[in-house]
């Protein structure tokens, strides 16, 4: 094409002027978080927030990210396998299974995370204690979990109930026309959930598994009350010792900040992948 | 219901098709109740074989039954803790989300980060930093001279834990408020503008009435997460039902029993909240039935 269109040039002209108003909002309001954060850093110093403290322990917290990554991936997946049966049950037609994944969601989604940590950490150690007593030592003993494997469980029981409605609405997304024809192949139940269902569902469940993932990492800041050293864990403690608790504690929100932007710039990588196949 | 099948009020011959639907409908209703009576039974048998095996590991019967209305008295500090956080909570959320949508660069700005600091950090570490670390700044506030400033940093346990569940839900709900306005079609605005209707009216009078639709039954949500999420607020020793029932299971080392009296407590005050929410959310739909 020689000859310009002038139709076309204009909307190009119109779409860079939008654009350039884009840029130009984007960058205010940048300067704007700029502004607000010098000022708050202001402010700290001013009231002698002590910067050199910050700077000399804020590795002791880093080490704690990778604490809560690896923890908070451990309990994603035994969440994912959780939900994954769980959903199973709520939408299968017996009504013991229906009963058990009910009553499973229901108690947990019903009480704190906090609550379940507890009765994990220090509930669980009782009855164990009692199963040893009753004869019964090695039950007994893996009742008795160490504060990593406890706050591991907690997250993946507590995790597990939500993704069940997750992987349940990502079944029930999937027609039913595709489970009748799978059936008229002569297909079993676990040929059809593994072959037509799961591949289809699992475009809309890892979406959302990718958001609770991130939740998670802000949820594990929990297991820092059994004494996991993880980033919340490693702030208090240092902040304890020296009463140092604004320092510590802003590293240590500066970190969990951190990870969340990054994973969500990940996490809208993974949405705009998992949407191209359904783009035209 | 096609025409045909209405029964004619002077017809004396039963229509066999409606008669035939009724039928059908009745055996659905029987369906599906018998299917709910079963999941209930399983239900009742395995809160009942749980009951079975702690009493057989000697869980303390007597000292939950003599213990548990110490727990019980938190119910109505978390209640309360509950509703006044999310009540700060929907101002601040309101202000965020008109933040967010307005043009201005700094109150998009001051909103955006809000939310996103908020939402980018635990609500534990917000807490701590509430509740150990604005006392620091206040101590140092009055060594600099500023005594009535500074003893507004050092917070109770109970107005930090109100603050940091405020300022958190606050950041949350901003979402919420945003798609409640942004449901409202533009054409509003601009009808309400061209009436000659400032900002203020047109949000009053125009705009959220009928954003609330939309809000609503979202806060009634909101407030049965915070009931489980005011749990936290124990760490820093407010007397609710997680702190109440911890402090007993310390003291006399009977952490299950008392845990379990909380995670009761709990359990039967969100499924009295969902119940409620559902009714909320019917009654807020009643509008925009036909």
């Amino acid at each position: 094409m020689t000859r310009a269109d002038p139709d076309l040039r204009i909307g190009l002209e119109l779409l860079a002027a939008q654009n350039r108003e884009r840029l130009i909002q984007k960058v205010k309001v940048g300067a704007v978080w700029m502004g607000l954060l010098a000022l708050l850093a202001a402010t700290l110093l001013g009231v002698h927030v002590d910067p050199f403290y910050a700077a000399e322990h804020y590795g002791f917290v880093l080490q704690g990210v990778l604490t809560t990554l690896w923890v908070s991936l451990t309990s994603i997946s035994l969440a994912t396998c959780l939900g994954l049966f769980g959903a199973l049950g709520r939408l299968s037609r017996n009504s013991i299974a229906q009963g058990v994944s009910g009553l499973y969601i229901s108690v947990i989604r019903g009480t704190p995370l906090l609550i379940q940590l507890l009765i994990i950490f220090l509930g669980l150690p009782q009855i164990g204690r009692q199963l040893i007593a009753l004869g019964f030592r090695q039950l007994g003993e893996l009742l008795t979990l160490s504060a990593t494997q406890s706050g591991i469980l907690a997250l993946g029981l507590n995790y597990g109930a939500y993704l069940t409605e997750v992987f349940r609405a990502g079944m029930q997304s999937v027609g039913h026309g595709q489970e009748e024809a799978a059936r008229a192949l002569g297909m079993t139940p676990v040929q059809i959930l593994r072959r037509v269902v799961l591949p289809q569902a699992i475009r809309v469940v890892i979406p959302n598994v990718g958001n609770y993932f991130i939740s998670m990492q802000k949820d594990s800041a929990l297991i820092s009350i059994v004494g996991i050293w993880e980033i919340t864990f490693r702030a208090t403690r240092f902040a304890r010792i020296d009463s140092k608790y604004i320092e510590m504690l802003l590293v240590g929100a500066a970190y969990y900040w951190t990870m969340t932007l990054a994973s969500s710039w990940l996490q809208s990588q993974l949405e705009r992948r998992m949407a191209h196949a359904y783009e035209r | 219901m096609s025409v045909d099948t209405v029964r004619q009020p002077g017809a004396t011959t039963a229509d066999p098709d409606l008669s035939m639907g009724l039928e059908l409908l009745a055996a659905q209703n029987r369906a599906r109740l018998i299917q709910s009576a079963k999941v209930g039974a399983v239900w009742v048998a395995l809160v009942a074989l749980m009951a079975a095996t702690l009493l057989q590991l000697r869980i303390d019967l007597p000292y939950i039954a003599g213990h548990f209305d110490y727990v019980v008295q938190g119910v109505l500090t978390t209640l309360w803790i509950s509703l006044v956080s999310i009540s700060i909570a929907t101002v601040l959320a309101l202000f965020g989300a008109l933040g967010r949508l307005s043009a201005n660069s700094v109150a998009q700005g001051v909103s955006g980060l809000y939310v996103s600091v908020i939402r980018g950090t635990p609500l534990l570490v917000q807490i701590w930093l509430i509740h150990l670390g604005l006392p620091q700044i206040g101590i140092e506030l009055i060594g600099l001279g500023f005594p009535r400033l500074g003893e507004l940093f050092i917070l109770r346990a109970i107005q930090s834990g109100i603050l940091a569940l405020s300022l958190n839900y606050g950041a949350y709900m901003t979402e919420v408020f945003r798609a409640g306005i942004q449901s409202i079609v533009h054409g509003q605005w601009e009808a309400a503008r061209s009436l000659g209707m400032t900002y203020g009216q047109m949000l009053r009078r125009v705009v959220l009435p009928q954003a609330l639709h939309v809000i609503i039954p979202d806060i009634g949500n909101n407030y049965i997460f915070m009931l489980k999420d005011s749990a936290l607020v124990s760490v820093i020793g407010v007397l609710e039902i997680t702190c109440r029932a911890s402090r007993l299971a310390r003291r006399d080392s009977k952490p299950m029993e008392m845990l379990l009296v909380a995670a009761a407590v709990y359990w039967i005050l969100t499924i009295i909240s969902s119940w409620l929410q559902s009714r909320l959310e019917n009654r807020m739909a009643r509008a925009y039935r036909h």
